[in-house]
């Protein structure tokens, strides 16, 4: 319990004091690295809580950084600048869209879950594809970061503080959720469904309500990320982007509160390795031919996921 | 004796043409422990899963406490009342016992929320923790459930079913699989619990049936063939073929 209290400090301090380090050493490019670790890793804390801690399989997560991502450079495309409507919209839609995509898929259960939420993330994906307004296939710019009161985002430093912030606000939520009497249904349901309807639960809304959620938060992933890139396109939401943040999930360790965070950073920085610093070209090249196999063998290797090596998993 | 608390009519259930309930009348009286004994496949489990509302029934009538329940799921019968323990242990293996009964308290509570911690709320922690006490589990309210031995999985059941304060305990085998002291524990637990909490039991063990029982239907192919006294049942004819063979 101790020891992973320390853990955390030592790593919170880390992350808040890469910015001076990175910029004393002249590199900043690790501040652009870690926080866009940082953004994915919101996505996969919150897909956490409903594959994690609710059982829900679901493979469409990339869906609510497309709506988040989308609110944003939709509203910047046509002047609205200001983040809080800019955010507020993200979350708000990327909920909206999760109340409607959980509504149905939640009725399902195993493949036939997987499969829905799979579906849905595709009609997103085309449905970003096909506005020509907005960049179809190829995206657009976004015009300028969203605006907020006394923080500036166009100042890089600022931004990493926001995204390092909601990161850690996200961890706590999360974690105030599922030790909740919400987050106690939730996670005896996925643990005995028939017992928690024998003793008079009924799993759906608290599932729906942890769908919706998780959502939410994924749309603020979104909202961060399309700031991140300046860049908007469909590809937030292509499919092989859920299938990235449900691998940091289980890597990192599911329903554990550490292990979606080891997860983004270890799969993120591995990848970043293996394209841009391992001195072999070929490697460079064919990264993602190295990275498949040392997917399979960290799963394999690490049953409960990276977070199982620090000690048993965490309620 | 005025009207029954759970009154049964006519209920029928086919798994293709196996007939598992077939047409059975039963009442049951606040207070009372109602036995159901019968031959394995018989059909005692599929009844219990028709009474909880885990299966729905082909046909027939279930009254509880003056209200047509056959309708509702579960989930709603369980806030009406019910409660049941499962034949093949059935708990939330990874969490605590504590956790387990806490649960069970919560859902009896029915309100929820998003942010004070549950497990230091004592108004879920408290009755659990009492119950626990009632049950012998005092001791082992911080094991996780999954290790704990097979005896005390099923009092760890029979403490989740209380917990929600049911008016209606229905016990699926309680005794399966015990060792003789395990069940003598049972059999002690249960009959403190006769009277002020009125029970269904389904049970292959004579010893604890007769013991408890205040009433005994007997279930042979979906059928109750007799329902009567204990002491009736022991001499009825029918049932010592059926059932109980030459030994009993």
């Amino acid at each position: 319990m101790k020891a992973r209290a320390i853990l955390w400090g030592a790593f919170v301090l880390l992350l808040a004091a890469l910015p001076p380090v990175a910029l004393a050493l002249g590199q900043p490019f690790y501040l652009d690295l870690v926080r866009r670790i940082m953004i994915f890793a919101i996505a996969a804390i919150s897909l956490n809580l409903i594959l994690g801690y609710g059982g829900m399989v679901s493979f469409g997560h990339a869906a609510y950084l497309g709506v988040g991502g989308y609110a944003v450079g939709i509203l910047a495309f046509h002047g609205f600048d200001n983040g809080l409507l800019q955010w507020g919209a993200a979350i708000g839609g990327s909920a909206l869209v999760a109340l409607a995509i959980g509504a149905v898929s939640i009725r399902t259960s195993g493949v036939y879950f997987i499969m829905i939420t799979l579906a849905f993330t595709q009609m997103l994906y085309y449905l970003g594809v096909s506005l020509e307004e907005y960049g179809g296939d190829d995206g657009m710019r976004l015009r300028t970061r969203s605006e907020f009161p006394l923080v500036d985002l166009k100042d890089p430093v600022t931004f990493y503080y926001v995204v390092l912030g909601l990161m850690l606000l996200s961890i706590f939520i999360v974690f105030k959720l599922v030790n909740s009497r919400f987050g106690m249904v939730l996670r005896a349901a996925k643990s005995n469904e028939a017992r928690a309807l024998a003793i008079g639960f009924s799993p759906y809304p608290y599932r729906l309500a942890a769908f919706v959620i998780a959502g939410a938060m994924g749309g603020l992933a979104g909202a961060l990320l399309v700031n991140h890139t300046s860049y908007l396109t469909p590809d937030f939401m292509h499919w092989t982007r859920s299938g990235e943040i449900m691998f940091m999930v289980i890597l990192g360790g599911m329903a554990t509160h550490a292990g979606p965070v080891a997860g983004a950073f270890a799969f993120l920085l591995v990848e970043d390795m293996l394209s841009a610093w391992v001195p072999l070209a070929f490697v460079r090249e064919h990264w993602q031919l190295f990275l498949g196999p040392l997917l399979v063998l960290s799963v394999l290797f690490f049953r409960r996921g990276l977070a199982g090596i620090f000690g048993k998993h965490d309620g | 004796m005025g009207e029954a608390l759970l009154e049964v009519r006519n209920l029928a259930k086919s798994f293709g043409a196996l007939r598992a309930t077939d047409g059975v009348d039963l009442e049951v009286h606040e207070g009372e422990t109602l036995a159901i004994i019968g031959p394995n496949g018989a059909g005692k489990t599929t009844l219990i899963s028709q009474l909880a509302g885990n299966l729905r029934s082909d046909a027939g009538r279930v009254r509880f406490a003056g209200e047509d329940v056959t309708a509702l799921s579960a989930p709603r019968r369980a806030r009406k009342g019910f409660a049941r323990s499962f034949q093949i242990t059935s708990v939330f293996p990874d969490f605590t016992v504590l956790d387990n009964v806490a649960l069970a308290v919560q859902a009896r509570s029915g309100r929820t929320g998003f942010w004070r911690p549950a497990r230091a709320d004592a108004s879920l922690v408290d009755p659990a923790t009492q119950v626990l006490e009632e049950v012998g589990l005092g001791p082992r309210a911080q094991v996780l459930a999954a290790n704990l031995s097979h005896g005390e999985h099923r009092q760890l059941e029979v403490a989740m079913a209380l917990a929600t304060q049911p008016r209606l305990l229905l016990l699926d085998e309680p005794m399966a699989g015990m060792g003789i002291d395990e069940s003598q524990r049972m059999i002690g637990l249960l009959s403190t619990l006769k009277r002020r909490q009125t029970m269904i039991l389904v049970e292959h063990d004579m010893d604890a049936v007769f013991r408890l029982a205040d009433r005994i239907a007997v279930l042979v192919y979906g059928r109750v063939i007799a329902t009567g006294l204990p002491e009736e049942i022991r001499v009825n004819e029918e049932v010592r073929k059926a059932y109980l063979g030459e030994d009993a």
